[in-house]
């Protein structure tokens, strides 16, 4: 399968007056025609930012320092080069946004109707009556119960799922060969949100869109995802398929990840959680894994950054536990404990 | 505009603004039919003479009908005002948006200019103006704007930056809108509530500094009737003859009054959530 989207040895920075930080290090990263990646990690991990990256909608103070974002449309296209013109051709049209807060993402002022539309006249040369046509066939399509009355009215007028769904209708009319959706779900009663992940999977695959879903949620990543690559402190830390993922977890990160996820029926454990705090990307340099700290298997050789050792197939993971060499006598192995 | 027409009858207090407004613009266009006297005619026989049938308002110290002058007086304070306020207004929300909406070293830049004219006292800072450009009407209305500019700048400023925390605004630009685009349609809309208010303010207060400066005889220079002029010329009299002083002070009151009552009901009028 061609993919749509390859990333390539991605960095991010903070560049401040005096010093640069970088933020997220060689972030690897590939979808396939109509693959739904998930990317999941805590807050602060740089979930979001890449996916800003993607759309080259990173704040003045952040810059890409290295790696490519390359986009299959009509040729292969690498995102960070475009210039402003060029992206926002693509922007919309290729890529289209879903986001966090649908109490905000709409503006108050227009009805529906003119949102949807000013997204077609941007990338399409089609008459007013069309367009209109389609936001009607679109507002359909995501569900909406009242879709003639729902056009013409205000954002105000809807709930926030109905403005979900919108956005989902914004983000897909022009048929978009890649739908990046930044916690789509998070603002929403949890009723409406299976709603919601049903509806973008459906969709998606009625348009051929590939999704890059992006949540702390891993329910919504065993509900929504084929792939998923775990994020921790601007890193992926583990990257495989989702089934792999919860049947056979290998970073500690992820252990943990999922130690924490509290079940119906064990009333008696206490709710598990990794000790210590996500490091903050001002002493990312000086860490070798950045995990170690909370590790429960941290070794010596910690102090040196792992790379992303191949477990089995296509499942990978950034810890020296899983590389080849690893042999546990040594005694740069020995494990020191969470510190 | 229709249903705009609707929600400001059905809000009483904004609409006798509107209807006071309203009313100093007409006596102001028509100034010439209304007034039955020339603003600068003397009537040497009837100088200081109480409110009677042949003046209305009676006459100040030089034999002038004071009815006539508070008429043609609505007309330069109306062109006073609008065009004081069209420069402050047009000159802050341009600096403001460009200010607020790319931020770094140009709002470093314009905001640092705009506190050095902040550091000034409104009517010193006019004064200073005329006093480069001389007095006169026209300079009166470019030093008036001149001082609402910062003003304007900041209150769009603070407007652009909040608006611009809203994710309509990043999804606008997701979805491909041109930057210019942006700000003309999405950030400028949602501007507009604190801004017309503060226009509506700003015309009021523009009233009020061009009584001032011609009160101080900086603004407009005699014989044209102004309401601060008039003030001016009066306040020798005012203990014996408070007519000459009564009217005009009304005419000033009430056209301020007028407008801060309008201000206040647009802003509601303006907020997209309270439309029914």
């Amino acid at each position: 399968m061609s993919s749509v989207l390859d990333i390539k040895n991605l960095s991010i920075d903070f560049a401040s007056k005096k010093k640069t930080y970088n933020i997220v290090k060689e972030f690897n990263l590939r979808i396939d025609k109509r693959m739904k990646y998930g990317i999941v990690g805590e807050s602060g991990s740089g979930k979001s930012l890449t996916s800003l990256a993607i759309m080259n909608l990173l704040p003045e103070v952040l810059n890409i320092s290295e790696g490519s974002i390359t986009m299959q449309t009509k040729e292969k296209i690498d995102l960070t080069k475009l210039s402003p013109k060029e992206m926002r051709k693509v922007r919309g049209k290729d890529i289209a946004m879903i986001f966090q807060e649908p109490m905000t993402a709409l503006d108050p002022l227009y009805t529906i109707e003119h949102q949807l539309v000013e997204v077609l006249r941007i990338h399409t040369k089609s008459s007013k009556k069309e367009m209109s046509d389609l936001g009607l066939e679109m507002l359909k399509k995501v569900g909406i119960s009242r879709p003639a009355e729902t056009l013409k009215s205000y954002p105000h007028q809807l709930s926030g799922g109905m403005r979900q769904r919108v956005m989902i209708a914004m983000a897909l009319i022009c048929k978009p060969k890649l739908l990046i959706a930044d916690e789509p779900t998070t603002a929403l009663d949890v009723t409406i949100q299976a709603q919601i992940l049903d509806l973008m999977n459906d969709l998606s695959e009625e348009h051929d869109t590939s999704i890059l879903l992006i949540t702390h949620d891993l329910g919504v990543i065993a509900e929504t995802c084929d792939r998923v690559a775990v994020m921790y402190a601007g890193q992926i830390v583990e990257e495989t398929t989702v089934k792999q993922l919860f049947t056979n977890p290998s970073h500690p990160y992820t252990k943990g990840l999922l130690e924490s996820i509290k079940s119906l029926g064990d009333k008696e454990r206490d709710l598990y959680s990794i000790p210590g705090n996500v490091p903050t990307p001002f002493n990312y340099q000086e860490m070798g894994c950045r995990f170690a700290s909370r590790c429960p298997h941290a070794m010596s050789i910690c102090k040196t950054e792992p790379a992303m050792y191949q477990i089995e197939g296509d499942h990978k993971s950034k810890c020296w536990l899983h590389a080849e060499e690893v042999n546990l006598n040594d005694e740069q192995y020995l494990r020191v404990g969470s510190q | 505009m229709k249903a705009f027409m609707q929600s400001l009858k059905n809000d009483k207090v904004g609409f006798i603004g509107f209807i006071g407004i309203l009313l100093v613009v007409i006596v102001a266009i028509l100034a010439p039919v209304i007034a039955p006297h020339s603003p600068s005619e003397i009537f040497n026989e009837h100088i200081l003479q109480g409110p009677n049938a042949q003046f209305l308002f009676g006459t100040d110290e030089l034999g002038r009908d004071i009815f006539s002058r508070v008429v043609f007086g609505a007309q330069v304070s109306l062109q006073v005002s609008l065009t004081a306020v069209g420069i402050g207004a047009i000159g802050g929300l341009v600096l403001g948006l460009i200010s607020g909406y790319f931020q770094g070293k140009i709002d470093q830049i314009i905001m640092r200019v705009m506190d050095v004219f902040f550091a000034f006292p409104d009517i010193l800072l006019a004064l200073t103006i005329i006093a480069v450009l001389g007095p006169s009407l026209t300079n009166t209305m470019i030093a008036i704007g001149i001082v609402f500019i910062p003003v304007f700048t900041r209150l769009v400023r603070s407007a652009v930056m909040s608006v611009k925390e809203n994710e309509y605004l990043t999804s606008a630009v997701a979805v491909g809108v041109h930057p210019l685009k942006i700000i003309a349609k999405h950030v400028t809309p949602n501007i507009m509530a604190p801004f017309i208010v503060q226009v509506t303010l700003a015309l009021s207060g523009a009233i009020l500094t061009e009584a001032a400066l011609s009160f101080l005889g900086l603004g407009v220079q005699p014989p044209d009737p102004s309401w601060g002029v008039m003030l001016n010329a009066s306040r020798a009299y005012m203990e014996f003859a408070p007519w000459t002083i009564l009217f005009p002070v009304t005419a000033i009151v009430m056209t301020i009054l007028c407008f801060n009552l309008l201000g206040d009901s647009l802003r509601d009028l303006l907020d997209p959530k309270l439309k029914s």
